[in-house]
């Protein structure tokens, strides 16, 4: 063995993804986390460290209540009654690939042994996005008083940018929404299993901001997703096949522009940056990923993260997509975890479990051949965050 | 002149429902690149909206508030 402090995935659990939910959210992470801790063969006492990215994605609610709305780990200790070692919370967007961040950091410092690293999402039983402004302040006297409100629009800005630059079409988006869906259908936890759509469905669907329509936005979903971590030396006594976090980059991109408006510039160059900082991380580069779960809570994030990774040229993904190359049988099988458009707005879970799956050879009947190197992104290539998980040690 | 658009048909803002659907633009200053700013679109959806159109900006005081738009210069 290489490195015994090399953190790794030995156990997971899934709650099922429901628009929503008679369980309260606590309760859903509470067994959520037992399960995954019990599908890493140890018990709650034998966790030491515990961490998640708690950020509640629904803007214009109420109070946020911990427990309810969101949960935290300080929330789901109480409750286990353990006091671990260790315990953090992340703060900002890339919830997921943050906590694990820092979950690596404290197994590769010593400070934990076992991290649990969940993920509780809620669904609002209120329109997701409502604001009821009615004047705006501070940054979002640019936005709201011109009717740019909520991601949908901001998404839609970037996206018309890339469709005038490079010529995209929605019959080649079709493309990508259809096989997240295909794939996510294939899993049983999804909100989508088995509802698979197909290339008409979506061009007829709904536009929210043109060219945004409701097909290209993931579902609001209640569900939970646990992981439990280890490091290397004890990995190995687990179950399950380990898998290693290989290396991993955050995306802090500075743009003059505020953070309500999503330039397509800001979102390469801060991805550029983010990319390179991945393949200092891991000693990879583009060719050596098998794996690259690309985060999809918006369509066009698809074609973003595969051009700023540099898994296809500048440009091109659409291509890519129309033709074929994202399909599970194929190359790049980028979508193959469904996704957050095949399973519903878990806020990269969808990647990160394709990965553990995948590579600990778990996947059942969905599994592929030769899934040594994986990718999981979530968020924006710019703001977001991407883990780097190998089916071998250091 | 217009790097981007969309055409909002959900707003999620009160006031804005009886404009649906409308459109909010992308304008990149001619005297500095990069310095952009965004305004619905006085003329709405019309195909003369196109990636690189010269706008300028014009006022709606219709609502008791100056509010700019940006308007297509060749329409």
């Amino acid at each position: 063995m290489g490195d015994p402090r090399q953190p790794a995935i030995v156990g997971f659990a899934h709650s099922p993804v429901v628009r929503h939910t008679d369980v309260p959210l606590g309760a859903l992470t509470i067994q959520t986390a037992l399960a995954a801790i019990e599908d890493a063969g140890l018990g709650v006492k034998d966790i030491d460290g515990f961490t998640t990215g708690a950020l509640f994605p629904s803007s214009g609610g109420g109070a946020v209540a911990d427990g309810e709305h969101t949960v935290t780990s300080d929330w789901l200790v109480e409750r286990l009654r353990v006091q671990p070692r260790w315990l953090a919370g992340f703060q900002g967007v890339g919830q997921l690939p943050g906590a694990v961040i820092l979950a690596s950091n404290a197994i590769a410092a010593g400070a934990a042994d076992y991290v649990l690293v969940h993920r509780a999402m809620y669904n609002p039983p209120r329109r997701y996005h409502e604001n009821p402004m009615r004047e705006a302040a501070g940054s979002d006297q640019w936005t709201a008083p011109h009717g740019l409100w909520g991601p949908p629009s901001q998404m839609a800005l970037a996206y018309m940018e890339y469709v005038q630059r490079y010529g995209a079409t929605r019959e080649e988006m079709a493309a990508v929404v259809v096989e997240a869906r295909r794939n996510g259908a294939r899993i049983p936890w999804s909100h989508w299993y088995g509802r698979p759509l197909d290339g008409q469905d979506y061009l007829s669907s709904r536009m929210v901001a043109d060219p945004i329509s409701v097909l290209d936005c993931d579902i609001p979903v209640t569900g939970v997703g646990a992981f439990v971590l280890a490091s290397a030396d004890r990995a190995s006594d687990r179950p399950h096949r380990p898998v290693y976090v290989a290396g991993h980059a955050q995306g802090r991109w500075r743009s003059a522009n505020s953070l309500d408006f999503w330039a397509l510039d800001d979102i390469y160059e801060g991805g550029a940056a983010t990319a390179s900082a991945l393949w200092r991380s891991t000693g990879w580069g583009p060719g050596d990923v098998d794996l690259p779960q690309v985060y999809d809570g918006f369509s066009p994030m698809v074609y973003f993260w595969l051009e700023v990774l540099g898994l296809c040229p500048v440009g091109e993904a659409h291509r890519l997509a129309a033709a074929g190359g994202l399909s599970t049988e194929g190359d790049l099988p980028a979508l193959s975890g469904g996704g957050a458009l095949g399973n519903g707005r878990m806020h990269g879970v969808p990647q990160m479990l394709e990965c553990y799956l995948q590579l600990s050879g778990r996947a059942g009947e969905r599994q592929l051949a030769g899934m040594e190197r994986a990718l999981a992104c979530q968020s924006t290539p710019n703001f977001g965050g991407v883990v780097a998980y190998s089916s071998t040690p250091r | 002149m217009v790097r981007s658009w969309t055409v909002v048909h959900t707003a999620f803002l009160p006031g804005f429902d009886p404009y649906v659907p409308y459109v909010v633009a992308v304008a990149e200053l001619v005297e500095q690149s990069r310095l952009r700013f965004t305004a619905r679109l006085a003329q709405g959806a019309t195909p003369a909206l196109r990636y690189g159109a010269a706008v300028e900006t014009v006022f709606d005081d219709s609502g008791g508030v100056a509010v700019p738009l940006l308007s297509l210069v060749d329409v």
